[in-house]
This record gives structure tokens, C-alpha cells and sequence, in this order.
């Protein structure tokens, strides 16, 4: 049976090809357990402000020390403020990964692939390793690739619709161009969805709210973990012939009368 | 003296470090990363760094997030 290569990104090799997101969940322990269950090495998390009634809340304590934190730019509408939090998130001390989000549409969320791409320029000559969560189109992913941009995450569908892979032409086309991670990242909200991107080719995806969203976020966690590595498995195999009509399982019989007449 | 925390005007002593302010919030300072006036305070430097009047200050962490 072919290996599989590790997934390398930024000079990290990371041993999951699921990466979770940290929000919407209920309490901050479920995020461990999720964790534990999903068995995920990145995780993203977003900056706000303190709660000064609850001085004390950490959600860091909840997240293992060996985990990856890939803090997000969420409520930047400009690449200037994307910016201005990856700088912040930097300053944490979590290291210099930072996945670039520049959202000014407030109803489907979609990202402004300009103030991406701009942002990304920025930050990746100030040394960040750049993840742009970007609207599925070519010319863009080519652009964030010449922007130095170590991975490109084109979406699904809307964040949190659970809808699937709606842009599924257009990641395929990434997919298929782009020689850098790939990493679906948005609008999968069942497991087969997140196979359908493995067995597409994708390196990685990148889902919060369809495990956060389920009555039963830990098990459903475990059945992103193996979905994720079914699709990336049935991707290595390679997918057999697709055809309309069918082809038997199993020769003609012989035993059978070879005259009988087939409508 | 007047300043900003978070969005809200707030009065504090004169002469409060940024260390001090965190404190006085039961803030942990190590859990945390300060802004004021759009320029990041390096933890290092929590108890030199004197707020002064009418400081727009920034007080963020980590919260959950995709």
C-alpha cells in the first residue's frame, strides 16, 4: 500500500489533514474533548476583546500545548485591520502563523479576495505565514501563491451553512493548479463532505461549525477524523471508471442457458 | 484621568502601569495582548509603560473562532 507523504506546510509537518476551528461552542471543555476525539494537530481561534466579568476565562487552558494555533483575522474588513490583528495575534507569543480573513459582506460572509490578496503581501514580507481564506477563483489563488501565501483555503460554502461544497468546479480547478496546500476551509457540514474535498485532491480541510453545530460535537468529531482519512486514502488509491451503463461484478455464468434471449 | 478600555471611558489613578490596570482587573497579563493607541505594548514592558490621559487602551485575547 502506497504512504501517504506527510502534509508539510511552512516547514511544519503536521500529522492531521483536519484542522477545527474553536467557536460556537456551548463551554470551553467541550473544545478539549473535541479536540481529543477529532485528533487534529491545528486548531484556529480568533482575538476579541476581554470580558472583564470573567477575567479569568482562558479558553487557551482548554487546548493542549502541542496543538498548532492558527489565530484568525474574523471582523477584519480591510486588509489595513487584518493587519493590525494579525500583528496582535503575533504578539501573543503563538508564533507567526495567521489565517487571513477580510470579511465586509455580512450576509453570506464571503471574503474579499482583494483585501486578501493585499493583506496577505503585507504580512508575508513581515514574516507571517500567511493561510488567505479566499473565494474559489484561479487568477486569485495564483496571485496569493506569488504573494508568498503558504497555503490557499478556498471555501465550500457560506461560514457556518453547512452546506457543502457548493464551489465544488471551481476548488476542483485550485486543486488541480495550485502546487501549494490546499485547504478547503467553510461550508462543509457532514463528513462526507469533507471526504468529497479528500477524494477531490484537497490537502487538508478546515471545518468549525458542522461539529460544533451537532447535538453531539465530540462523536461527530471522531467521524470527521475518519472521514477525513477515508477521502484522503480513497484520493491515494485512485478512483476506478465512472460509466452510465453498468459493468457485472461477475462474469456470465456458464451453468446458466447462454441462449436466453435478454430483452 | 479618563481613558478608553475596551470601549469604555473609564476612570483610572494617574501613574497606573499597564501591569497595574491588568491587576486591578484580575487580569492575567500573560494571557493577554495591550493596545494602546493602536501601537501593541510588549509584555516586557506591562509595568514600565505609564497610561497616560485620554489613552485609547485594548485589553484582547484568544476566544474561539473558525
Amino acid at each position: 500500500m502506497m504512504l501517504d507523504k506527510p502534509l508539510v506546510i511552512a516547514g511544519k509537518t503536521i500529522g492531521s489533514r483536519l484542522i477545527t476551528g474553536s467557536g460556537k461552542y456551548r463551554n470551553d471543555q467541550i473544545i478539549k474533548d473535541v479536540l481529543k476525539s477529532a485528533e487534529c494537530d491545528v486548531i484556529t481561534v480568533a482575538i476579541r476583546r476581554v470580558d472583564f466579568d470573567k477575567p479569568e476565562q482562558n479558553m487557551l487552558n482548554y487546548i493542549p500545548k502541542d496543538k498548532i494555533l492558527l489565530p484568525n483575522t474574523s471582523g477584519a474588513r480591510t486588509a489595513e485591520e487584518a493587519v493590525r490583528i494579525a500583528e496582535l495575534a503575533r504578539a501573543t507569543g503563538c508564533g507567526d502563523w495567521v489565517k487571513v480573513e477580510v470579511i465586509n459582506d455580512q450576509k453570506y460572509l464571503l471574503p474579499d479576495n482583494i483585501e486578501t490578496i493585499k493583506a496577505t503581501e503585507i504580512l508575508v514580507k513581515k514574516g507571517f505565514k500567511v493561510f488567505p481564506y479566499m473565494c474559489p477563483d484561479l487568477p486569485s489563488a495564483r496571485r496569493l501563491v506569488d504573494a508568498g501565501a503558504v497555503s490557499v483555503m478556498p471555501l465550500g460554502a457560506p461560514i457556518g451553512s453547512n452546506r457543502g461544497l457548493k464551489t465544488r468546479e471551481m476548488v476542483q480547478i485550485i486543486i488541480d493548479e495550485i502546487k501549494i496546500p490546499v485547504i478547503v476551509d467553510a461550508g462543509i457540514g457532514k463528513p462526507s463532505h469533507a471526504t468529497e474535498a479528500m477524494e477531490m485532491g484537497a490537502d487538508a480541510v478546515l471545518l468549525n461549525t458542522a461539529i460544533a453545530s451537532s447535538p453531539d460535537p465530540v462523536l461527530m468529531a471522531r467521524a470527521f477524523k475518519l472521514a477525513v482519512e477515508a477521502g484522503r486514502l480513497a484520493f491515494l488509491a485512485g478512483m476506478g471508471g465512472v460509466s452510465f451503463s453498468a459493468n457485472a461484478s461477475s462474469p456470465l455464468t456458464g451453468f446458466l442457458d447462454d441462449n436466453y434471449k435478454f430483452e | 484621568m479618563k481613558v478608553s478600555v475596551n470601549g469604555n471611558i473609564m476612570d483610572i489613578e494617574d501613574n497606573t502601569s499597564v501591569f497595574k490596570l491588568l491587576k486591578d482587573k484580575k487580569i492575567d497579563s500573560n494571557t493577554v495582548v495591550v493596545e494602546i493607541n493602536l501601537d501593541i505594548v510588549d509584555r516586557d514592558n506591562y509595568n514600565t509603560h505609564i497610561i497616560k490621559p485620554n489613552d485609547s487602551i485594548e485589553i484582547l485575547r484568544f476566544v474561539g473562532g473558525g
